[in-house]
């Protein structure tokens, strides 16, 4: 479960984004931070099945996977999960 | 073609008639900027748009034929790129950044002779649902000075209800069109995914974000779609399937409508919402209409998947704002290239937009990436999915625009959930990438105006003018609040 967020994590973000934040800052973010991971908690809680399972199609995000290569013209044209369990956008 | 026209045919006719002529139209609406407290234009552009009016007015001496859009005094919400004319997106990043191209939708006005009038204020690079985040301070909605418009096209939504716009085009990535439209009483639509080309955008997520008309009428609203809908090779989301024209069969037949209603999207509004929503639903029962009421829990998932992947894609395109290419660059001294991208950031990005942005670098690192970011992408799949199959049972889902009708300021206070969630009906349609409409459908007691929401399927915007027309035909609520009149 990641919603759970420290003040040390903000920190580390802060500096990954190129922001500054005051002590106060911090920690209104950490009680924002809170108030919306409740939100995004649904999303985490979802089952993989339920999503897999019923989705035709999806998109295909992780191109560092080698298999990414692996799909076909048909599969990339017509959009879906192929072999491998990569999921594709299907092109209007 | 029996109808009633429109603000846009009724301006084109006394064009055409030489009943005013454009300068004196466009100075009428310069006028009224000017004298207007709603604090609706960052930017106003009176000399271009004084010059554009002479051309049309030449044009018409010669007894040269005029385009419907020809002469049209429009404004643009501030993040849409306009060569040579300031393009702030609402913050002091780009307070002084002035594009050296022009957004395609502009481009396309622009080509028709559309008169542009200035920039609309924002919210802050778009992140906001009440204007209240913008630099340049908020938004009055016209209706009632101590509420806010909606957001984050609330300069846009505003200007056209309070008659300083004939029309606006604004841009809507979790309802940013749609909720402000409720708000000030207006119509306005997201398009379906891909339809309106998204270039010369300055964007907020990518894959979520549509341009779409903000107009006083439904023929208003049709005859800008015609105009802005077409393929655009400059941008890669711009979908290459023909678009259907919705102008000519606004007054075709509706007969046998099935009509949908999620009941989950009615939850948590106000009675009063509730009830015109519901009332103006039933009157397409009168055509026909059969409506189903039915529980739709995969709408329940819609907000936390926008907030995932809202945020994630916010955080990657707000990258390139870091004081080196373009806009501010903080001033005093720095250790570093590094020190100095956070010391601009830290300054001239608000309070909003750096929660987003935080956010958004955390669900997309690893370790979280799978669990959110990877996750969400699935769930929008399914929702999408889902929408698509119960438009094989329905041709139309009706829901609120809004729970409530336009709140005060500092409504949500320190709780950026509680803001959020005044899109909770809204933003299914970013999500499901389909085309929804918002149409004022009433007053509450406190006089302010309801919006109902109509969704329908991917490519069908011919049905929703369709079936809002219908509605507005003989329910017609907008009205323009001080500002040029005209008879509508």
């Amino acid at each position: 479960m990641a919603s759970k967020i420290s003040k040390d994590e903000i920190l580390r973000l802060a500096k990954l984004s190129r922001l500054e934040f005051s002590e106060d800052e911090i920690m209104g973010l950490l009680k924002d931070m809170e108030n919306i991971m409740k939100l995004t908690a649904k999303v985490e809680e979802y089952e993989n099945d339920k999503i897999y399972n019923n989705s035709k199609i999806n998109i295909h995000q992780d191109y560092e996977k080698p298999e990414y290569d692996a799909c076909t013209r048909d599969e990339i044209l017509s959009g879906g999960i192929n072999k491998n369990g990569f999921f594709f956008i299907k092109k209007y | 073609m029996s109808k009633n026209k429109g603000l846009i045919r009724k301006i084109h006719d006394a064009l055409v008639a030489k009943k005013v002529s454009c300068l004196e139209l466009t100075s009428w609406y310069l006028r009224e900027i000017e004298k207007s407290d709603l604090n609706a234009f960052i930017t106003v552009t009176k000399e271009q748009a004084l010059e554009s009016a002479k051309k049309v007015d030449e044009k018409i001496n010669k007894g040269e034929k005029i385009g419907l859009l020809e002469g049209v005094p429009m404004s643009l919400k501030d993040n849409f790129s306009t060569k040579g004319i300031l393009t702030t997106c609402g913050s002091k990043m780009l307070e002084n950044y002035v594009p050296i191209y022009n957004a395609t939708v502009y481009e396309i006005l622009k080509n028709q002779g559309c008169v542009l009038l200035g920039k609309n204020n924002q919210d802050q690079f778009a992140m906001g649902s009440s204007n209240e985040t913008s630099y340049f301070g908020p938004v009055k909605n016209p209706h009632d000075k101590t509420k806010v418009p909606g957001g984050s096209s609330g300069g846009a939504c505003a200007s056209v209800a309070s008659g300083l716009a004939a029309f606006a085009i604004g841009h809507d990535t979790g309802g940013s069109i749609r909720q402000p439209a409720a708000f000030c009483g207006i119509v306005g639509l997201k398009p379906t995914y891909g339809a309106i080309s998204r270039y010369g955008i300055i964007p907020l997520a990518s894959s979520l974000e549509q341009a779409g008309p903000l107009t006083l009428t439904v023929e208003d609203n049709s005859i800008v779609y015609d105009c802005l809908a077409a393929h655009d090779p400059k941008d890669e989301t711009s979908s290459k399937i023909e678009r259907k024209k919705t102008f000519n069969s606004l007054d075709d037949s509706i007969e046998g409508l099935k009509i949908g209603i999620p009941t989950n999207c009615f939850e948590g509004s106000d009675k009063e919402v509730y009830d015109a929503v519901e009332k103006a639903a039933k009157f397409y029962e009168k055509f026909g209409a059969k409506i189903t009421y039915f529980a739709f829990p995969e709408f329940d998932l819609s907000m936390p998947v926008y907030c995932v992947l809202g945020r994630a894609e916010t955080a990657s395109n707000m990258a390139c704002f870091d004081g080196i290419r373009y806009g501010y660059k903080y001033k005093g001294e720095y250790s570093d290239v590094n020190d100095l991208m956070a010391k601009t950031r830290s300054k001239a990005l608000g309070d909003e937009v750096k929660r987003r942005i935080i956010l958004g670098s955390y669900v997309l690192n690893t370790g979280y990436h799978d669990a959110l970011y990877k996750k969400s992408l699935g769930v929008k799949k399914l929702i999408t999915d889902k929408v698509a199959e119960k438009f094989e049972e329905f041709d139309i889902l009706i829901t609120p625009t809004s729970p409530t009708t336009a709140f005060g300021f500092n409504y949500a206070g320190d709780d950026p959930v509680k803001m959020q969630l005044a899109d909770i009906c809204v933003v299914n349609a970013n999500i499901a990438e389909i085309p929804a409409l918002s149409i004022p459908c009433g007053y509450d007691s406190n006089n302010l105006p309801i919006g109902m929401q109509i969704m329908s399927k991917c490519w069908s915007e011919d049905l929703l003018f369709r079936v809002a027309y219908k509605y507005e035909k003989e329910n017609f609520f907008a009205k323009i609040i001080g500002g040029v009149q005209f008879e509508i």
